[in-house]
């Protein structure tokens, strides 16, 4: 480890062994619950229905599933350029918490455009059909470090991958402006689109959801380091045990 | 209350506390090894386990 890495490397632990991530989620989840089921607008794009209050979890759940893959991108690459393990368990436990993210992005987002579009699913969406792609890219991804189990070349190999899949995630975040999407449209900066959403219940969202991440996160890559270390320990014991007696 | 938001609100919140729970599960478990093990890998002259990274 670099002297550039120490201090990054030690503050993210710090962040990792602290309670308060996990507090934070509690408490603004609840109050983002309260909010959501309380007062926040059900009236979107000019339809009012009560399932349109999935959208104050479905979006802040894409946005840090978003983040989370992001993560995952840039612990690749810094385990690829500097070979530290923690980039790769940060990057593997990222990836992993992205994939549910993910999964919980398709599956509400299915039950809004039921109600909304009077579809499950239409494979003619632009957004819908990229974004089920990085489903199955980070799925690939989670089985190919699966089959990891510590050895160095794989763990390379399920970087480099987590480096190129990456490429879908931008994408798929920006289909709805580079083609025109059948079902979703833009909504950010764009006149055209009235979403009515009521922002700071959108706001304590993304943080409840942005806690959890953080929580989830620290929680996973303490697992790996743990695994890890005792996995060291039980190999350094057997070596000790094995040792032949020396000179007889 | 719209049966599909209760359907969806649900899935989020049982999936998320299953991997909670699964996570909190396999940590302890994961200590509870660390802590079996660790002893057998100290040094007896200086009584120290084995550092971190």
């Amino acid at each position: 480890m670099n002297r550039y890495e120490r201090p990054v490397v030690a503050l993210l632990r710090r962040v990792f062994r602290s309670s308060i991530p996990g507090y934070l989620t509690l408490l603004l989840g609840l109050a983002s619950v309260g909010s959501v089921f309380g007062y926040a607008s059900e009236s979107m794009y000019g339809v009012s229905h009560g399932i349109n209050r999935i959208a104050y979890w479905h979006v802040p759940i894409a946005v840090v599933g978003g983040l989370a893959l992001t993560v995952t991108f840039l612990g690749c690459v810094l385990y690829l350029v500097t070979a530290t393990r923690f980039w790769e368990q940060l990057a593997h436990a990222s990836g992993e918490i992205g994939f549910v993210f993910v999964t919980l992005t398709l599956v509400t987002g299915s039950v809004w455009g039921r109600v909304i579009w009077n579809t499950w699913w239409d494979w003619s969406d632009i957004r819908l059909v990229t974004f089920l792609f990085i489903w199955f890219i980070y799925a690939g991804y989670l089985i190919i470090y699966s089959g990891a189990g510590g050895s160095g070349s794989v763990s390379r190999l399920a970087s480099v991958y987590g480096v190129v899949g990456f490429i879908t995630v931008p994408i798929s975040y920006a289909s709805t402006r580079l083609w025109t999407a059948r079902l979703h449209s833009p909504s950010v900066g764009n006149p055209e689109t009235e979403a009515t959403i009521t922002a700071s219940v959108l706001l304590v969202s993304i943080a409840a959801i942005l806690c959890l991440y953080v929580y989830l996160l620290g929680s996973r890559v303490r697992l790996r380091e743990l695994s890890t270390r005792v996995d060291s320990l039980k190999g350094r014991s057997a070596t000790e045990t094995h040792k032949p007696l020396g000179d007889d | 209350m719209e049966p599909l938001l209760v359907f969806g609100y649900g899935t989020i919140f049982a999936a998320l506390v299953v991997y909670v729970l699964h996570l909190r599960s396999r940590l302890s478990e994961a200590e509870q090894r660390l802590e079996d093990v660790a002893p057998s890998d100290r040094d007896p002259e200086r009584g120290t386990g084995s550092g971190g990274e």
